[in-house]
């Protein structure tokens, strides 16, 4: 029986040396892109992820065309076409109010459609593919390192940033009358929004990334009112995802990504009911 | 008014301590337009150290202006502000409408606390020191019980005594306040214009935006009616005149004004107390004559 069980569960990853490098992957990017998403969602900014997850395409696509299948080339492309989509819609987020979201879609529309005729008049369908959905399980050392590198400087820099982050979300007017960061509070955290999605693309792919953002944070949403409770169970909802998804894509040979993202989606649904915090159960009761 | 001697005697009082008042806001030909539209014109006014004033005047009338120009809100047409050396960090600003987050999950003490940040900033440890005067600032506007609750969970009026505790915390030396007293009830009022009278006598200068006239005459010794032009400053009794209110465009109020009342029966008492500093004050004033 426990040999089954560890057949089952264990042995996909004790074997095979891709299956622990995409596990790696998933939490290392869990740890840092989940309490991005948790303030993305809080400052009613998921859409605004999104459009930067698609502006990220053209500047890998344009990294890819230069240099090919470098890591590197495509994650500097993606980091300087995500910040000029991300101070534009930050732009747009500080001074504009009426016309937010069409401008924000405005974007993204573009980028994507910039990037796939890019992608599609110098690559092969098989390139698209991985640059927009992922190739988890093909993760090799040079992704892992730099997405472990990444990791690590956006969640100390998010650590660095917390106070004055939470603080232009509860109150900017006040913050921008107390304190001159109010702009670097902003604008530090897009970059740290798009850090994550450049970090989330190797894995994960443009359009699927901004998943392990956004719906671990709204999954927590649903189970805590508190800001440490949510950012909690934001990170442990994307792990239990990720091996999820990795153990549904090994098993029945899904895509990963669309799997992890499945299981998110699926973990999502369940609170969407049965949650604590507005769930349709208790909705009535809180 | 009360008899012409008394009245009088009040006056000279208050020429005697202008003698060594300190300015604390002086409002030079100060004018803000937007667009086309004249919001403020030609406005002169001195606040002195410590003193009480509130905005009076109809809707549209620059009030709000007014305090954001002071807070540097908005770009001047022409004239200037000067804050007597003091710095933006040195006022606290009670904006009318905020952009705050009410959803956000974090808890009245939290919320508060950020009234410390120009001492803590984004890296110190909340020290005890600052945590004793968190307390102190919830007990006073009385929400020690509501300390751990979500700001989202607040009534419209706790929610403006949690500003205030913030206020307190900020520990500025000017306090500008846009009409905190907007969509209040009576007891949080009065708690309020208790916590405000407060901070007057721990020396901080306050300016408040006020509709409530009655509240003015009851509460605020200076006041400083405008509408788009400056119509009168000073003592309030002296500002909110028949005469003054009819050029601020009060039709109705205006003819209240005849009877010195608005309808208040507790201005009377505030007559009565005129009437006591106003005597102590000329006792006061013959003991620095003789």
């Amino acid at each position: 029986m426990i040999t089954q069980l560890y057949e089952l569960f264990i042995a996909p990853f004790a074997e095979f040396a891709f299956m622990q490098r995409a596990l790696w992957g998933v939490i290392v990017l869990s740890i840092s892109a989940t309490p991005v998403g948790v303030f993305l969602t809080l400052r009613r900014m998921s859409l605004t992820g999104d459009a930067m997850a698609h502006a990220i395409l053209p500047g890998a696509a344009i990294g890819f065309l230069v240099s090919g299948l470098s890591v590197t080339a495509m994650t500097i492309g993606g980091i300087v076409a995500g910040c000029v989509v991300a101070l534009l819609a930050g732009m747009v987020a500080r001074h504009s109010n009426a016309e937010e979201d069409s401008s924000l879609a405005a974007f993204y529309l573009l980028s994507l459609a910039v990037g796939v005729l890019i992608i599609s008049s110098n690559g092969s369908n098989v390139d698209l593919l991985h640059v927009l959905f992922g190739s988890t399980l093909a993760l090799n050392d040079d992704a892992l390192v730099l997405l472990t590198i990444i990791a690590t400087v956006s969640t100390l820099a998010l650590a660095i940033l917390y106070r004055p982050l939470v603080m232009e979300c509860v109150d900017p007017h006040f913050f921008k009358t107390v304190s001159k960061l109010s702009a670097i509070a902003h604008y530090g955290f897009l970059l740290l929004v798009v850090l994550n999605l450049v970090a989330g693309f190797h894995a994960l792919g443009t359009l699927m990334a901004v998943g392990l953002m956004i719906l671990p944070a709204a999954i927590a949403r649903f189970w805590s009112n508190r800001l440490g409770g949510m950012l909690c169970i934001a990170f442990f909802s994307a792990v239990i995802s990720g091996y999820c998804g990795l153990f549904l894509s090994y098993h029945a040979s899904l895509a990963t990504s669309p799997a992890i993202v499945l299981v998110l989606g699926m973990l999502y649904i369940i609170s969407l009911i049965f949650g604590r915090q507005g769930g349709l159960v208790f909705k009535n009761n809180s | 008014m009360q008899s012409g001697g008394s009245y009088y005697c009040f006056i000279v009082v208050y020429l005697i301590k202008t003698d060594r008042v300190i300015i604390m806001i002086k409002i030079n030909n100060l004018s803000v337009t937007y667009h086309d539209d004249i919001a403020l014109h030609n406005i002169n006014a001195t606040i002195e150290n410590g003193d009480l004033v509130a905005v009076v005047g109809p809707n549209g009338a620059g009030k709000s202006t007014l305090l954001k120009s002071i807070m540097q809100q908005l770009s001047i047409t022409s004239g200037s502000i000067d804050l007597g050396g003091l710095d933006l960090k040195n006022i606290a600003y009670l904006p009318q409408s905020s952009l705050i987050d009410r959803t956000f999950p974090i808890t009245v003490t939290e919320f508060v606390a950020a009234g410390a940040w120009q001492r803590t900033s984004f890296w110190q440890v909340f020290s005890r020191h600052e945590q004793a005067l968190l307390k102190q600032a919830l007990a006073k506007v009385d929400l020690e019980n509501m300390a751990q609750r979500q700001i989202g969970q607040l009534s419209g009026g706790q929610f403006q005594r949690m500003l205030f505790a913030r206020m307190l915390l900020q520990d500025a030396d000017i306090l500008l306040l846009d009409e905190p007293f907007g969509a209040i009830d009576a007891q949080t009022t009065s708690l309020l214009m208790t916590v405000i009278n407060e901070c007057q006598q721990r020396g901080k200068t306050i300016i408040a935006v006020v509709h409530d006239l009655a509240l003015v005459q009851r509460y605020f010794p200076s006041t400083l009616l405008v509408a788009t032009d400056l119509v009168a400053v000073g003592k309030t009794e002296n500002v909110l005149t028949q005469q003054h209110l009819l050029q601020a465009g009060y039709q109705h109020f205006a003819h209240c004004a005849v009877h010195n009342s608005f309808n208040n029966p507790s201005l009377e008492i505030k007559n009565k107390s005129n009437l006591k500093t106003a005597n102590s004050a000329s006792a006061n004033n013959e003991s620095v004559i003789s």
